[in-house]
């Protein structure tokens, strides 16, 4: 089984109990206007430019053949349009400037990294953990690493936005030991202003996981001037308080990590904003508790 | 806080305690300059106690005189008892001449500017003084070389260092608190009737009753102070006080201990005697003296005794206490209440000193796992863990018994060795292998002195026709120098045993009484060499590049790389972000990469292995070294891993700063598959972890998981330093606000202020990638 995974980060100690490998695979259904993993979008792979990087040695000119790169007074320039990302410039770029976000891994190769770590799971209780991008957009290959994870007995993890089939959804409840469910927006019209998707389908999986009797982390994002709104946070405390299979919220501050890989993508970041502060998270969180009467924590 | 395994409650000291620790304090100066500021307390006015002895035995042997010196040195030291303290003793000044830690005596040479003598008496009694010195090794080197100019070549490139310099070994106290000062000069005629061989033997043995008999002198010459001090106090606490340190020092200057306060005390009498080295299984020897004070009560509280010789040996600098591990006996967990109060007392000192390591094996209690990495995330670097399972198989591979192996502590800089019944020769001596792939580049020359060539023909890299032709060459340096480097190790531990260096540890070393023979001369029972190695990770990472990039892909010429890396790369800057980029790392837990450090590590350690140090024992590896990775690498020029010339080589047995891009497991896994435990000397691996990583709880459990799951899949040591990545680069420019940031370095926890730049630079570029 192939799929598209953008990266592999081994020693994740925030995505899940124990030690973690946390498996990125591509494509995302969702638009979020603060994305902080652009390159998660995109099913399909991409090259990333870091002019920082660039030696201007001309090797990826020499090797493109639609000539997406080209060098003009000892400055490299590069034309997305055209661009098949077959990734021959990145192969070629001595420096690393040029690379490509996504490679097509069959499940044995992707298992066979993560299981390096397969004695510190065991030590720890930890595992892997499926992220994207949404990683259940490449339903039947997430499904596959989760299945080939419970085989070699490793703890499962899914950071989902929940925006996925509910086939999907189902079969991945089978093989998931924790969800962390992501709860952006309250309410369809704002859902689909900031994510670009109404949040019917959403709700309808975190429904649906709960008739599973799954296990579900609700994971917010908070972002200044978005969705930092005490609807919102009632929101977010009144579905924690619904939803029986919800057991600890985590209120996830915005961070600006997404805006560098943005740039390499050509991309605008559509969001620069500041990460917000500390004591209002606080606030937040005790008011979550209060009103669902689940734990809530910033993460 | 009476259960010491809790982590959210700290160890508080008794008033008493707190007294003594608020009066250390302004005593401690940073660490180089601590010895001094003590002793000047006690500056015999200008006499050398040393010299005198000499001069005056003008007929007596050498170890005979040379003991002497030792005890007089000790006894005109006037007693200093500071207020409030309960163990007393503090270390001798150094002399313009001192016993240790070196080939013989240090400061031989000023005998001659002793008056009155005639130029012939001066050098009779400097070759007194010492038997051997150190022309002889210059000598022995020159005629190794073939000539004086070939010497100088090899010494100007910093391929080794060789000959030894100190040599810490850890005292039997088992023995010491067994048997008590009395019952070891019984030890001394039992064996001495036995051995009655000849005169140099009957010498041996006087000389070390000697000692002992100085040890008990030096413990009647405190417990006299006490007295005196006592009968002019008036506060009457303060009177019961010096009365409790007379009578406790009185009795240990002769009978076995009893209590855990006797047991200190006397503990505490060998380890100033020889000279502040390390002290071992702590809380193996101490526990039944712990019992037994728990059990029937004691002058002072048990508590207030561990506290006590933990303050001793942080105002003086010990070197290293082991904790926990396997029982020797059955291998079942050793961790006793003992070991977390010794933690626990470290971790309420807060300082870079006393240093500790815990042996870690699959049954260490998760609450000790939990005490250590609290520890860690309150910023200290202390305590360093170390294997079990690694030390015992490498120990038990080159013929210890099992249940010695079992017994193993760590020392100085973070060495391994048998405590009791070894010199290890930690270190004989230390060899940059980056210097000798350098010299194989340069088909035999190096680059300092290209017209020379000491050592074999071998080809120049750019006739080699396949990688394994140019390994060949590697190898074939790399076996001549570590053939002429043991030889002068061995020559350098033939002058320390001529001179008798270490005649304190002697009577406390096992062996060295049953044989009738002196620690450095093979007395003790394991005598193993210990190889200290620099530079494998680079030389590893270059033979990959050069493999990968020149001899596989052919995307490098062998030109081009000989000319780049003579240029330090200027104007190559793509070929250097080529063997940057495009060939594998030591450290990502690639296999290709991995497998050639391994490759050069085992044969290198595998070749000092075919040889035995003249004290008896096979050479061994150990990589416990960041600053000699500092030095050798300004030696170095360019190298084909992407290394400008002049840059660190990295430190002890970790990727170089920067190549490992993995995370830290992938770290762990890489250095794990090395055959450390082929470094029975010890193995250094160096973590940075961040203070906020370790803040919380979950976290912690998960990072002990890891440390844990290093330590049980072939790692052997590690020490983690913890703290913010923006702490480090802010120290860096405001060091008045970060005088309390440690680190650890090598062998050594220090304030982070108080390194070079460049060792600042290489403990900020060890991040892994973590986000602070």
């Amino acid at each position: 089984m192939l799929g598209t995974v953008f990266n592999i980060q081994r020693f994740s100690l925030f995505d899940g109990p124990g030690v973690r490998t946390v498996v990125f695979l591509k494509g995302c259904p969702l638009r979020c206007v603060w994305c902080h993993n652009p390159e998660g979008i995109d099913r399909n792979p991409q090259i990333m430019y870091d002019p920082k990087c660039c030696i201007a040695c001309g090797d990826c000119a020499e090797a493109c053949l639609k000539h997406r790169h080209f060098f003009a007074g000892g400055l490299h320039g590069y034309v997305r349009e055209g661009c098949d990302g077959c990734g021959k410039c990145a192969k070629v770029c001595p420096a690393g400037a040029v690379t490509v976000s996504g490679q097509l891994m069959d499940t044995d190769a992707v298992m066979a990294e993560v299981m390096k770590d397969g004695s510190a799971y065991r030590m720890s209780g930890g595992g892997m953990t499926l992220s994207g991008g949404e990683p259940l957009y490449q339903g039947e290959f997430a499904l596959s690493l989760l299945k080939s994870a419970k085989e070699r007995k490793i703890t499962t993890c899914v950071e989902t936005c929940g925006y996925a089939k509910a086939e999907t959804v189902k079969e991945a409840a089978k093989y998931t030991d924790d969800f962390y469910f992501d709860y952006k927006a309250t309410g369809n019209g704002m859902h689909k202003r900031l994510c670009g998707v109404t949040q019917t389908l959403i709700l309808e999986n975190l429904s649906l996981l709960c008739g599973l009797c799954a296990r579900v982390t609700l994971r917010c994002p908070i972002v200044d001037g978005m969705n930092d709104i005490p609807e919102h946070i009632e929101g977010i405390a009144y579905t924690a308080r619904d939803y029986s299979c919800i057991k600890e919220v985590h209120l996830e501050p915005y961070h600006r990590l997404g805006i560098s890989k943005a740039e390499k993508l050509g991309q605008a970041a559509a969001y620069d904003g500041r990460p917000p502060e500390r004591g209002r998270l606080e606030e937040y969180c005790g008011r979550i508790s209060e009103l669902s009467g689940k734990p809530c924590r910033i993460s | 806080m009476t259960d010491y395994k809790r982590t959210d409650e700290k160890f508080e000291f008794s008033p008493r305690m707190a007294r003594v620790k608020a009066d250390i304090m302004p005593r401690l100066l940073p660490q180089s300059a601590r010895e001094d500021t003590v002793c000047n307390l006690c500056e015999p006015g200008g006499r050398n106690p040393f010299l005198d002895v000499f001069l005056e035995m003008p007929d007596a042997p050498h170890v005979i005189a040379h003991a002497n010196a030792i005890v007089r040195s000790w006894l005109t030291t006037p007693a200093v008892i500071f207020p409030d303290e309960a163990l007393v003793g503090i270390p001798r000044p150094r002399y313009p001449m001192m016993e240790h830690f070196s080939w013989g005596i240090v400061g031989a040479h000023s005998v001659y500017q002793t008056e009155g003598m005639t130029k012939e008496e001066q050098d009779d009694l400097y070759n007194r003084i010492n038997p051997l010195d150190w022309t002889y090794f210059c000598k022995e080197a020159d005629l190794l070389f073939g000539s004086r100019e070939n010497c100088d070549i090899v010494s100007d490139d910093c391929i080794f260092s060789a000959g030894g310099y100190q040599g810490h070994t850890v005292p039997n106290y088992f023995t010491l608190l067994e048997n008590g000062l009395d019952g070891m000069l019984e030890l001394i005629d039992k064996f001495a009737a036995r051995n009655n061989r000849d005169q140099a033997t009957r010498d041996f043995y006087e000389a070390n009753r000697i000692i002992i008999r100085g040890m008990s002198d030096w413990l009647m010459l405190y417990s006299h102070k006490a007295a005196e001090l006592a009968k002019e106090e008036k506060d009457a606490e303060r009177k019961k006080q010096n009365e409790d340190i007379a009578a406790n020092c009185a009795f240990v200057a002769h009978r076995k201990p009893v209590t855990l306060y006797q047991a200190v005390q006397l503990m505490w009498t060998l380890a100033v005697w020889d000279w502040c080295d390390c002290l071992g299984r702590a809380d193996q020897y101490l526990y039944p003296f712990y019992l037994y004070s728990k059990e029937h009560g004691d002058v002072i509280s048990v508590e207030e005794s561990i506290t006590s010789i933990m303050f001793k040996i942080w105002e003086f600098g010990a070197h290293n206490i082991t904790m926990g591990g396997v029982k020797p006996e059955d291998g079942t967990d050793a961790a006793n209440e003992l070991s977390y109060m010794f933690l626990q007392i470290l971790r309420s000192i807060h300082d870079v000193h006393p240093r500790m390591a815990v042996r870690i094996h699959e049954n260490t209690p998760d609450e000790l796992m939990d005490l250590i990495t609290a520890m860690w995330s309150e910023g200290m670097s202390d305590p360093t863990v170390v294997s079990d399972v690694n030390a015992i198989k490498g120990l038990t591979d080159i013929g210890v018994p099992l249940e010695d192996a079992r017994t193993y502590c760590t020392l100085g800089c973070q060495e391994i060795e048998i405590p009791g019944k070894s010199n290890f020769g930690c270190e004989d001596g230390t060899f940059n292998v980056a210097k000798v792939f350098e010299i194989a580049m340069n088909g035999g020359r190096s680059i300092k002195h290209p017209d020379k060539r000491v050592g074999p023909v071998t080809k120049e890299f750019t006739e080699c026709e396949t990688f394994e032709e140019f390994f060949d060459s590697f190898k074939t340096q790399l076996e001549y120098y570590t053939r002429v480097f043991v030889y002068l190790c061995d020559r350098g531990q033939e002058m320390r045993g001529a001179n008798f260096a270490k005649l304190v540890k002697t009577p406390f070393t096992d062996g060295c009484l049953e044989k009738g023979i002196p620690h450095d001369c093979g007395g003790p029972v394991y005598n193993y060499g210990v190889v200290e190695t620099a530079g494998v990770p680079p030389t590893a990472d270059s033979l990959t590049a050069i493999k990968k990039l020149v001899f596989d892909e052919k995307r490098i010429s062998k030109e081009t790389l000989v000319a780049a890396l003579s240029a330090n790369f200027e104007g190559y800057e793509k070929e250097r972000q080529l063997l940057l980029n495009h060939a594998p790392k030591f450290g990502n837990d690639n296999d290709e990469a991995d497998a050639m450090a391994v490759r050069v590590l085992d044969l290198f350690w595998t070749e000092c292995g075919k040889y035995k140090s003249v004290r008896g024992d096979v050479y061994t590896g150990a990589c416990s070294l960041l600053t000699g990775g500092i030095a050798y690498g300004r030696s170095m020029g360019a190298m084909p891993d992407g290394r400008f010339a002049g840059e660190p080589l990295g430190n002890s047995m970790g990727p170089r700063p920067g190549a490992d891009r993995c995370g830290v497991t992938a770290m762990l896994n890489s250095v794990a598959k090395l055959p450390l435990h082929k470094g029975v000397g010890g193995t250094t691996l160096n973590v940075v972890l961040t203070v906020k990583l370790l803040s919380n709880p979950d976290i912690r459990k998960s990072i002990a998981a890891t440390v844990k799951n290093y330590m049980l899949t072939g790692g052997q040591l590690a020490q983690i330093t913890t703290a913010n990545v923006e702490d480090l680069i802010d120290a860096q420019e405001h060091p008045e606000r970060h005088g309390d940031l440690i680190v650890r370095v090598g062998g050594f926890s220090t304030q982070f202020v108080q390194l070079g730049k460049d060792v600042q630079d290489e403990i900020i570029s060890r991040y892994n990638g973590e986000t602070a």
